[in-house]
């Protein structure tokens, strides 16, 4: 009695399980399935195995340049927002200056406007300084929408390494810039890799700002050029190609993230002074 | 290696409600000293510390190595080494790299940097240890590789702050013994912060006890030990602590406030008006002496130490029990009655603020 009360329990969770993977995988599938057939429509099952999808992306439209593009934006953006926010999350973690906490509190309270707030704004700013139909418009937004959430992980992560490493690094004879590049930067090293990589998601898969602020085909990043492939009519949604570009443009994620992983418990499980 | 002299130095904490943590301290340490401060939690010790080695501001007065003011100076510039608590040993980098931190930033050349961490590391018994990453090292390696980073720079002064409280017992004597031969043979000034009173008494040139942020004595181990200044001093140095026992002093006549009948006795002090007898409880004899204060007591509770044995003794005279310290085991009754007799050659005597009243020369009882 006792055994098959267990027995059903433990189907019952393999079900639960598995209702689970259906539910988070199934787009997935059916995103590749469909980028592997010849045709019109989306298919549930595989029935043949054909790479033309891939081969028409990059023909018949500059899709090489368009993932350019987007690296060159996320990468940008990651860069400069975690200069930023190293150096800034430093001050709001280790200086005492008046107003912090409300600056600290201004940073966030600005994260939560929703996009559509800043568009026209935005948009005025991006023209003002030249950058319409340019790349940096894609940069400069992307980074103003991920420093606040950039700086808020790594002041806290900041604000969790002991005094004294800072303190004996001054001892030492460090300035702050030293401090921050050869201690607390190696120390942070998976705060750094958390927040570079939320940063970098944000950006490579925006499209609003990248639909607005760009004009041209070759300037153009992943997500828009995606929403621009064209079928055979007016009437007809060409799935097949553009399951296969989201295919390929998911690839580069699914490889960092799990490249850093790795780093990312090591980093964690390290300990920084105290064993 | 230089003097440190401090004059008048305060630190004030601005806030809602200025908190003063160091007052007035005036100190000179001589070159190559070896000064221990020490004092129970938030007494300014570390403040004072830190005061020294330039993380803190200093509010008021003037701060002296040699003759040069260092009050204006960076850490680096006033020539530091520094152990913390935590070690701080940075964790991405290996023992060798820790320790060649601070000459790298100097930008001296690969091959001295290399001769000197190696020279350190030979020193410290760490020659081996120096690939590793400090997660990889006991906590006295740890410790080890914290010094090795301070002595590395060759600094003018080393300043140790509690640097062996997270080391378990025997490995702290070990280091203990290790610092001081250190001590023995680089000369270098050193103060060293700790709230251990064996660490201060074994290790000290010159101990610094401060509580509330003023200093209460200053002096070599056996003197705060002998002759301590205050009911403070005397209360904090020694384990266990010293018996204090009010009594009231008149004409070299010293009578105790016993419950039944006051009884008198002439003592080496020249004071009057209320005081407190302080005796230790390792000076308190259980045989008859001459030139003794006799006091009946009763046994409340008996610790086995081992070595020696600690009696918890209730008196009419206090209301805190006397502790005696009797070497070897004895298993005396609980409840049973017990004379013991305070010789007069050890009591002490503080007035009513608290200071020592000075000894006056032998004095028999008659």
């Amino acid at each position: 009695m006792k055994a098959l009360k267990r027995r059903t329990g433990q189907v019952l969770f393999a079900l639960a399980v598995l209702a689970l993977l259906i539910y988070t995988i199934f787009p997935f599938y059916i995103a590749i399935v469909t980028s592997l057939q010849g045709g019109e429509g989306s298919f549930y099952l595989p029935q043949d195995f054909d790479f033309g999808n891939y081969v028409s992306v990059f023909r018949e439209q500059p899709f090489f340049l368009n993932i350019l593009n987007s690296a060159l934006v996320s990468f940008g953006t990651v860069a400069i927002s975690l200069l930023i926010a190293v150096t800034a999350s430093y001050a709001l973690a280790r200086v005492h200056f008046r107003g912090r906490t409300t600056l600290l509190l201004t940073v966030l309270g600005v994260s939560m406007f929703p996009q559509v707030a800043v568009l026209s704004g935005m948009f005025e700013l991006v023209r003002l300084l030249g950058l319409y139909n340019n790349l940096g418009s894609l940069v400069l937004s992307y980074t103003v929408f991920s420093l606040p959430f950039s700086v808020w992980i790594l002041t806290t992560f900041m604000r969790g390494i002991p005094k004294d490493l800072e303190e004996a690094a001054i001892v030492d004879g460090a300035t702050p810039w030293q401090i921050i590049t050869r201690i607390f930067m190696p120390v942070l090293w998976p705060a750094l890799v958390t927040t570079g990589l939320l940063a970098f998601i944000g950006a490579w898969n925006e499209f609003m700002f990248a639909i607005t602020f760009i004009l041209s085909n070759e300037q153009r990043t992943v997500p828009v050029a995606i929403s621009m492939i064209s079928g055979g009519s007016q009437y007809e949604m060409p799935w097949g190609p553009i399951m296969a570009a989201s295919v390929i443009v998911t690839v580069p994620l699914i490889l960092l993230v799990l490249v850093f992983q790795r780093k990312i418990v090591e980093g964690l499980t390290a300990g920084a002074v105290k064993g | 290696m230089s003097s440190i002299e401090f004059v008048k130095l305060e630190k004030v904490y601005k806030g809602l409600s200025d908190f003063c943590a160091v007052k007035g301290v005036d100190l000179q340490i001589n070159e190559g000293e070896f000064v221990v401060f020490v004092g129970p939690s938030g007494c300014g010790k570390s403040t004072l510390l830190r005061m020294i080695a330039g993380l803190e501001d200093i509010s008021g007065g003037e701060l002296y190595f040699g003759d040069r003011c260092v009050n204006d100076l960076s850490p680096k510039e006033r020539g530091i080494g520094m152990v913390f608590q935590s070690y701080a040993l940075y964790p991405h980098m290996s023992v060798f790299d820790n320790m060649a931190f601070g000459l790298t930033l100097e930008k001296g050349s690969r091959e001295t940097i290399k001769e000197k961490v190696e020279e350190v590391a030979r020193i410290l018994q760490i020659d081996h240890l120096l690939d590793r990453k400090p997660k990889a090292l006991s906590g006295g390696q740890r410790q080890r590789v914290a010094i090795g980073r301070a002595i590395v720079r060759q600094p003018n002064v080393f300043l140790f702050d509690e640097p062996l409280s997270n080391l378990d017992a025997s490995l702290r004597v070990q280091m203990r013994i290790e610092i001081t031969k250190l001590h023995q043979r680089l000369k270098t000034t050193s103060i060293y912060v700790t709230h251990d009173q064996v660490e201060a008494m074994t290790m000290a040139d010159k101990i610094v006890v401060l509580n509330q942020g003023r200093i209460m004595q200053v002096g070599s181990p056996l003197q705060i030990y002998n002759e301590p200044a205050n009911t403070f001093v005397a209360g904090f140095m020694g384990s266990p602590t010293m018996n204090f026992i009010d009594v009231e002093a008149k004409d070299d006549q010293l009578s105790l406030r016993n419950g039944q009948a006051s009884r008198s006795f002439p003592m080496p002090f020249h004071y009057s008006g209320q005081a407190t007898l302080g005796i230790r409880p390792e000076h308190i004899e259980l045989q008859p002496q001459a030139d003794a204060i006799p006091v009946e007591t009763r046994i409340c509770v008996v610790e086995h130490l081992g070595n020696e044995t600690l009696l918890y003794l209730t008196t009419d005279l206090c209301e805190q029990p006397l502790v005696v310290a009797v070497s070897g085991e004895t298993s005396p009754e609980i409840g049973s009655a017990l004379s013991i007799y305070l010789p007069l050659e050890r009591c002490h005597l503080f007035d009513a603020r608290g200071d020592a009243v000075r000894r006056q020369g032998k004095v028999t009882v008659s």
